[in-house]
Order: C-alpha cells, then structure tokens, then sequence
C-alpha cells in the first residue's frame, strides 16, 4: 500500500514537470538556406601564380538573407574559399566573425564577444587557406570540400548574431562533387540570423 | 557419365592416401631450427614468442617472383602497395614498423619508413623467419611489429648447381642460377638472379577520364634489376670460422607521368644497393662461442625526369651509408642456462637533394644487449632480454622483452611473451629543411627548427601579431624548443598470448592474440603563420594508436601427401585520441547529400586506414599424386578496408570509404623428371582475373589474371 502510494505521488510530480513550457524568453530564429552564390575566385596563372583576372568580392548581408551591393550595409563577402569579414582592414564596418567547432543545431549560443574577430593584416577572422578555416583541399583531386563541424558565428554589422553552416562549394551541391566537372566557387549554406539582438540561437 | 567415372577414380585416389599414408608431419615442422627469435640457433618447438616459418619448399610452391609475392600467403602477413614499394603490414602496423633483414642484418634504404620489398628475389632464399611481436629487445630500431628474417641458401653438398627460368604475363622474365661447393675447409655458393618486366596500366579501366594527358604512365613501370650473393666460409681452425657475404642489386626503371598542367614528363630511376659482411666465429671455450661481424653497406637512387622538349622537371639523388660493428658472445653454463651479450656500434650517413645544401647528415648508435634463457624442463623455458642503445639524436632507449613456453598437456603448448618496441625518428623529421616554392609552405626537421625560424625572421617572413607585433608562432613551437630539439623515438608495448594444440599427430593448431600500443607517433605539425598565409611545419611526438587482434591457423596433414591448411585474422587498429575526442564531443562528420554536420559515434569510427579486419586463406597441397607430380590451389580473402575521407572529418567512418572484400585464387601444377633433376611449373594466379581501378584507389599490386611456367635444372653431387 505505501508503495502504490509512493507509485503514484511520483507520477503526479512526473506529470506536472512535462506540463511545464519551454522556457519562452528566446523565440526560436529561422534557419534559412541559400543556394548556389557563385564568388568566383581570382584568375591565376597555374604555372606562375600569378593572378592574370581580378574578380570581385560577393558582399552578404544576414537580415537581408541575400548577396548586396558593397555601398549596402554588409555583413561578410565571399570569393572562392575567401571568406572576409566587414571591419578592420576588409571594410569599415563593425561586423566581427569566428570559426565554432559544433554542429549547426548544437550551437545554441554564439562565443563572447572577445571571441569574436575582425579582419587584420595578418590573420583573418575567418582563416584563410585549407585545413585552417572552413574547407579542405586536396591537391591530387583538387576538390573543395568543407570541413566538417565548422560553424561560421558572426555578430554582423547592425550588431546582431548569426550563424552558417557552409554545405558545398559546388553548383547545385552535388553530393560527389567532381572538380573538373561541377562549377566551383559556389557555395550553398544555411544559417540563422536572430534578429532579436541576443546571441542565443 | 565419362566425367563421373573419372571423379570417383580420383575420389578414390584420394580416399586410399588419407587411409595408407598417415605420416607424422607435425613434428617435422616442429623440429626446424629458428635463429631469429633468441639470435642463437633453436628449436621452433621451444621458441617462445609467435613464428611464422616459410621453408624453400613452400617458395617453390608458390613460384613468385619477389618477395612480396611469397609473404603475401601467410596469415597475419598483409603485403601493402604505395609508389613508395611492397611492404608489409604485421599486426596492424604499417610497414616501417616491421625490421626486414638478410642473414640477421637490417636492409638499409626505407623511403618514407617503406622498404620496398620487390627490391628482393627468391632465387636464393632458403626459408624465412617472421617473429611478431616486439623485438626491438635484440634487434633495436624498427622492430616494433615484429622481424622477417630471409636466410639465404647455404652449400650443403660437395657440388651443386641450379638454374631456373620463369616467365609470366606482362612480359616479366626471371633467369636465377646458383652454383655451390662444400669441404670441410670451404664452402662457398655464388647465387645471382635477372628480373624484368614490362609493367601493366590499370588506369586504362578508368571511364570518362583523358588517359594519354589525365593519367600518363603505367600503374607499374617497367623495370629490370640484377641481384649477385656470394656466402663464402673458411673453416680456418677447429675453433676458427671466417666467413664472407657480399651481395649487390641494380634496378633501372623508366616511367611517365603528367604534371598539373598536364605536361608529358619521362623519368628514369636507379637504384643500387650492395653491402660486404666478413664475419669470425670462434669457440674460446667448450661452452663459450663468440661471433664478431662487420658489415658495409650503401644504398643509393638516382632519379632523372625530363619534360617531352627534354628540359629538366626534377633531379633527385639519396644516397645512405651504413656500417656495423657487432660482436655477441653466447655462454651455455649448463642445459639449463644459456647466457648472451652482445655490443654493437652503428654508423649512418645520409646525402640527399632533399635537404638543401646538400647538407650530409651522420648518426652514431652504441648499444648493448643481454639475454638470457632458462630451461627448465623439456615442458617450459623462459626467456627474458633486453637492450639499451645510445643514440646521437634520440633519447636512450631501453627495450626488455620477457616470454615463456609452458607444455600444459603432452598435445597443448602455451606461449605468452611482452616486450617494448620502438622506432627512431628519420632524418627528415630531424634535420629536413624545405620550403616549397611552388606554393609557399616550409617544414624543418626538429635539429634545424631554431636556424630555420631565426633565418624567416631576418627575411621577415613570418607573420606578426597585428596588436602586439610579436612574430605568430604556434604552441608547438616553444614545445619543441623547450624539448631542446629532441625527438622522441616512437615506442610500443606489444603483448603476445598463443596457445598450440596438436592432435591425431597430424593437426596442428595455432591460436594467437596480440595488443600493441604505441605511443609518441611522431606527426607534422604547424609551428607559425608565414607572411604569404601558409605555415611552416615541423615534427612532435604526438599521436597514440593501438591494433589488436587474433591469428589463427590450423593445419592438418590429410596423409604424408595432401596438405590443408586454413588461417584468418582478425584485426582493430585505432587512434586513441580519436577515441577519446569522440568521446568527448569534439569529432564531426558531414553527411554527404545534405551537407550538414553531425557528431561521430565511437561505433562509426573505423579505426586506421589501410587495414582489413578479416583476412583469410584456405590451401590445399597434393604432392606427387601421379607420376611425380604435384598440384595446389590457395584461396585468399581480404576483407573491407579503409581508404579515404569522404565526409570531411579525415577519419574513416562511412560506407564509401572503404574498398570492398575480395577473393583471390591461386593454383599452380608441378611435375619433375629424370630423378628430380628437371622440375616443370605451370600456374595461374588471380584466376578470378580480380581487379580493382578507380581513379581514386587502385590496387597497383593486382594486374589480374596471370600466368607464369618455370623450368628447374638442378644438380647435386652425392
């Protein structure tokens, strides 16, 4: 009897505690996806190095969720596995970016602020160059691929976080991607922009 | 009904030998000498630590060409193939963790930790001895995984003469001829072997790729080598043996190959390698005998490639001494207990274009071993060793090993054995400097690290830190420094537990479990940020892996002619600090059709490339079934292997990185006449005709079905 008891006071407290809400304070931002924004990269010559065509730089904004012109307010600007950030030596404005190690879902909070970076001579907020940032490249095959676990966090210029998952650098996010086939320098991410000023996703 | 009969005929062939001829096999085998395992001279039933025995017999069974192709038969002895050479994998363990020697001496000239083993004929091999497990206790660097030991073929009648021409697809012939005299004063033998063959191109298979401009060149270039040994022994007194091995090899080999840019490139690659061994034995007192040797080797490459209009696209040239002074002194107190000492002093030197300057690097090595052997009873011995070496460029290395052999029952036998390998760093690790102009990047070997920053920094090459103006340099760096430039040898603890049944005095079981852990894996790592965004690179002992696994192997002599005998492996090599970064969250992987991350489970982790964990064989021997003649068939299996990362986590984890099992088949027919004297062989290997070409693997080893024929003159006086 005490235990049927004791059986049943537990499922009462059982109860009542799934009754309980989510905590509601941050309302969940919407992931959003974007696809296919080629940024070619510069022209080289394969057996100088040199760079033989200038290509531009494809500005980003988050709230907008689209490519912008670089007089707009900017965020971060793509070209080939170049990605810079807008404040120090890149632009003049305040946005700053770091490189998580999580899954896209897992990232619930962006870093601290001291965390985050901006664009300097000498070290990006995004690194540039294969194995330090986003992507791998195989200098047999040639491929560009992204590095798993490799979140972009960026607190964008108008002050508000954003995260993005880079998915492919490929046209069309082809899951086998053959360089000497598929075009390159276009990249397909998701990301969430929370536009209510916290840094919780 | 024609096919009928003549199957029942040879059913019943068969069916009368099993019943007729039963012959006490195992005990032959159990009564070979083995020297490997103790560096005296044993009995395989007392050894204590796991062997695998390869007789001359089972060679010409197998008719191969180069040693690869012999090695390749046994259980727990994977062959690896890379544009670095055969190797071979024991134990899960790559190949420059396994000591291959002739006549009890290390070969000299490992590319990249790979000494390649085709470099190696079987013309003039008398058996083969493979010790698993560490052995670094007598034979100090790289044994690790274990030892293959090739005796080579010592004159054992008054005269004798042999000759044996083979031939085989793609155009590969191999001419061998020994000749031989045996005194009580002399004896002497002269052995020399011509291998060549024209190669074969898999990547012909490849679909949808340009393969005059995309992939030029075959999978095997031609190639064709020239291999002189000469064994001489003088019994100079009773007491007194002088002897005297030499031995040369020359390969010439031209290949093709595209450049990035798709330009035709035509190389020519030598390699000679020979050494001289004067060796004196001599016996002091009844019970002590003492061996001193010295021995004189260079290994030497030269590459040459040019481009179509002849101008020159790369020059390359290594080229390593090697000289040892090794004397070891056995002292057999009573039956009971044997003792050996030995000291030994190392002198290498290397040249190479690949350090700049041309700079010569030299290493000294001294060290000291000790062994000794109790024998208790018939029923048990204990062995217990170690051997402690003073390296010029390493810290001292102690390497014990302990291992015993108890005979529970008359018919089981148990083995245990531990001991601690290890592996000296090479030279590049320690005294590379290199900076890729071509794309920007530097690596200095950890004895040049100091120089080769300070000399960035007075170039202003190094990349400063934009709010302090301190040069970026990586933790790595100040480590290395702080470890005053020392790198550590790679180390391992292997651990050996066998046990051997044997029944109806013709089957003998072996079944045998191994554990290795290595750690200090030496891994190249950044060191600081360069002004062009790249890095400069040097070593530190990091990693830490470990294989286990088991090994089992059954034969049973069906009657004094028919032979079968069946092994498998079964193998788990991991990275330790994969495991525990899995552990703790920190490893992803991207799922390939959506690109999106997710995190790793230890049951997703495959462990280390390269390496399958089910490998199994199935053999049948029949000899002299009719008239002289003798048959076999083998049957091979190599489970699943890892070969490349797919989903972005550098780890093996999916379905599309690993290739997919296969079979192989092998047979071969002999027959000999006029009293032995003449031996005809006929065979086909890879009768499944197994191939497998991708452009992103290919197993350059497996050109397909073969077919080889041999002709064997032999002669021996009485």
């Amino acid at each position: 009897m005490k235990h049927t008891i004791l059986i049943l006071a537990a499922f009462v407290v059982f109860i009542s505690s799934c009754k309980k809400e989510v905590d509601p304070v941050v309302p969940h931002a919407e992931s959003k996806k974007v696809t296919n924004l080629y940024a070619p990269a510069d022209v080289r010559d394969q057996t100088t190095g040199e760079i033989t065509q200038t290509n531009p730089f494809v500005y980003f904004s988050f709230a907008k969720g689209t490519a912008v012109d670089s007089l707009d307010s900017w965020d971060i600007a793509f070209k080939g596995t170049v990605i810079i950030t807008n404040s120090g030596i890149s632009g003049t404005g305040q946005a700053k970016s770091t490189i998580v190690n999580s899954t896209f879902d897992d990232l619930t909070e962006a870093p601290a602020d001291s965390e985050l970076k901006e664009d300097s001579a000498t070290a990006y907020a995004i690194p540039w160059g294969s194995g330090n940032g986003w992507y791998n490249y195989d200098p047999t095959s040639h491929l560009i691929s992204p590095i798993a676990g490799r979140i972009i966090v960026v607190k964008t210029n108008d002050g508000k976080y954003a995260k993005m998952e880079i998915l492919n650098y490929y046209k069309d996010a082809p899951a086998q991607p053959d360089p000497t086939v598929d075009q390159g320098s276009t990249l397909t991410f998701n990301f969430v922009y929370q536009d209510n000023g916290t840094n919780k996703f | 009904m024609r096919r009928r009969s003549i199957a029942f005929v040879l059913g019943f062939v068969l069916l009368s030998q099993i019943l007729f001829a039963q012959a006490d096999s195992t005990q032959k085998i159990l009564d070979e000498i083995v020297i490997t395992a103790t560096k005296t001279k044993r009995q395989l039933s007392s050894i204590t630590v796991p062997v695998t025995l390869i007789p001359k017999r089972e060679i010409a069974q197998v008719n191969g060409h180069r040693l690869q192709d012999v090695l390749a038969e046994y259980t727990g002895l994977t062959t690896t193939s890379s544009p670095l050479g055969a190797g071979i994998q024991l134990q899960g363990l790559d190949p420059e963790y396994t000591l291959i020697m002739i006549d009890g001496l290390p070969l000299i000239g490992r590319l990249n930790g790979v000494l390649d083993l085709s470099r190696l004929s079987v013309a003039n091999i008398a058996k083969i001895e493979v010790i698993k497990g560490p052995s670094s206790a007598l034979y100090g660097s790289n044994a690790l995984a274990g030892v293959v030991n090739i005796i080579t073929e010592k004159p054992k009648k008054r005269q004798q003469f042999s000759a044996t021409a083979k031939a085989s697809t793609f155009r590969t012939f191999d001419f061998s001829a020994q000749a031989g005299i045996y005194s009580k004063k002399y004896k002497g033998i002269l052995s020399t072997n011509y291998y060549t063959t024209g190669g074969y191109d898999l990547a012909s298979n490849y679909q949808g790729y340009n393969i005059s401009t995309d992939y030029y060149g075959k999978t095997v270039s031609p190639h064709h080598n020239y291999s002189l040994n000469l064994h001489q022994d003088l019994q100079l007194t009773q007491k007194i043996d002088l002897l005297l091995d030499s031995r040369y090899f020359k390969e010439k080999e031209t290949y093709q190959f595209a450049d990035k840019n798709h330009n035709l490139v035509d190389g020519t690659g030598f390699i000679k390698d020979y050494a001289v061994t004067p060796m004196i034995a001599f016996q002091l007192a009844q019970k002590l005998k003492t061996k001193a040797k010295f021995t004189h080797n260079q290994y030497r490459t030269e590459t040459q490639e040019r481009f179509e209009n002849k101008s020159i696209y790369s020059y390359s040239l290594y080229h390593e001494k090697y000289n040892l002074f090794e004397i070891q002194n056995d002292y057999r107190l009573s039956k009971n207990h044997e003792f050996s000492l030995g000291f030994g002093y190392e002198k290498e030197s290397l040249k190479t274009s690949r350090l700049s300057d041309n700079i010569t690097f030299a290493a000294d090595n001294k060290y000291v071993y000790a062994q000794y052997i109790y024998n208790r009873n018939k029923k048990a011995n204990f062995v217990l060793g170690a051997r402690y070496e003073n390296h010029q460029n390493y810290t001292p290395q102690f390497n014990p090993r302990a291992s015993f052999r108890y005979k529970i029952f008359p018919k089981i036998t148990v083995r245990a054995s531990v001991g601690r390998g290890f592996k000296k760093p090479d030279f590049k690790q320690l005294f590379f400097n290199y900076t890729n102009n071509a794309i920007g990047y530097s690596v200095f070997g950890v004895k040049h690290l100091e120089q080769g920053i300070y000399d960035l920094l007075q170039k202003n090459e190094i990349a400063k830190d934009p709010d302090t103006g301190t040069p970026i340099l990586y933790p790595d760096y100040q480590n290395i420094i702080n470890n005053k430039g020392l790198l550590d040898a790679e180390s391992s603890i292997g651990t050996n537990l066998g046990i051997q049944i044997l029944s109806f005095k013709n089957t003998k079981i072996d079944l045998n479990f191994f554990r290795n852990d290595l750690k200090n894996l030496i891994e190249i790592v950044p060191i600081a940020l360069k002004t062009n965004k790249w890095r400069a690179y040097s070593y530190i002992n990091k990693r830490r892996v470990f294989t286990q696994g088991a090994e089992f192997d059954i034969k049973y002599f069906v009657s004094s002619n028919i032979k079968i005998s069946a092994g498998y492996q079964f193998l788990v090599a991991k990275d330790k600090d994969v495991l525990s970064a899995i552990e703790n969250g920190q490893i992803f992987a991207k799922d390939l059709t959506s690109g999106v991350s997710y995190k790793m489970k230890k049951s997703q982790y495959g462990g280390l490339l390269n390496r399958s964990k089910h490998s199994a064989n199935l053999k049948l021997f029949v000899s002299n079934f009719w008239q002289q003649t003798s048959a076999n068939i083998r049957v091979f299996y190599k489970g699943r292997f890892g070969f490349n990362d797919y989903n972005n986590n550098q780890l093996l984890d999916i379905d599309k990185e690993y290739i997919p099992g296969y079979f192989l088949v092998n047979t071969g027919i002999q027959k000999s006449f006029f009293d032995k004297k003449i031996m005809v062989h006929f065979g086909v290997d890879n009768v499944l005709d197994f191939t497998y070409a991708t452009p992103e693997y290919t197993i350059s080893s497996l050109p397909g079905r073969t077919f080889f024929t041999s002709l064997n003159y032999k002669f021996n006086s009485k």
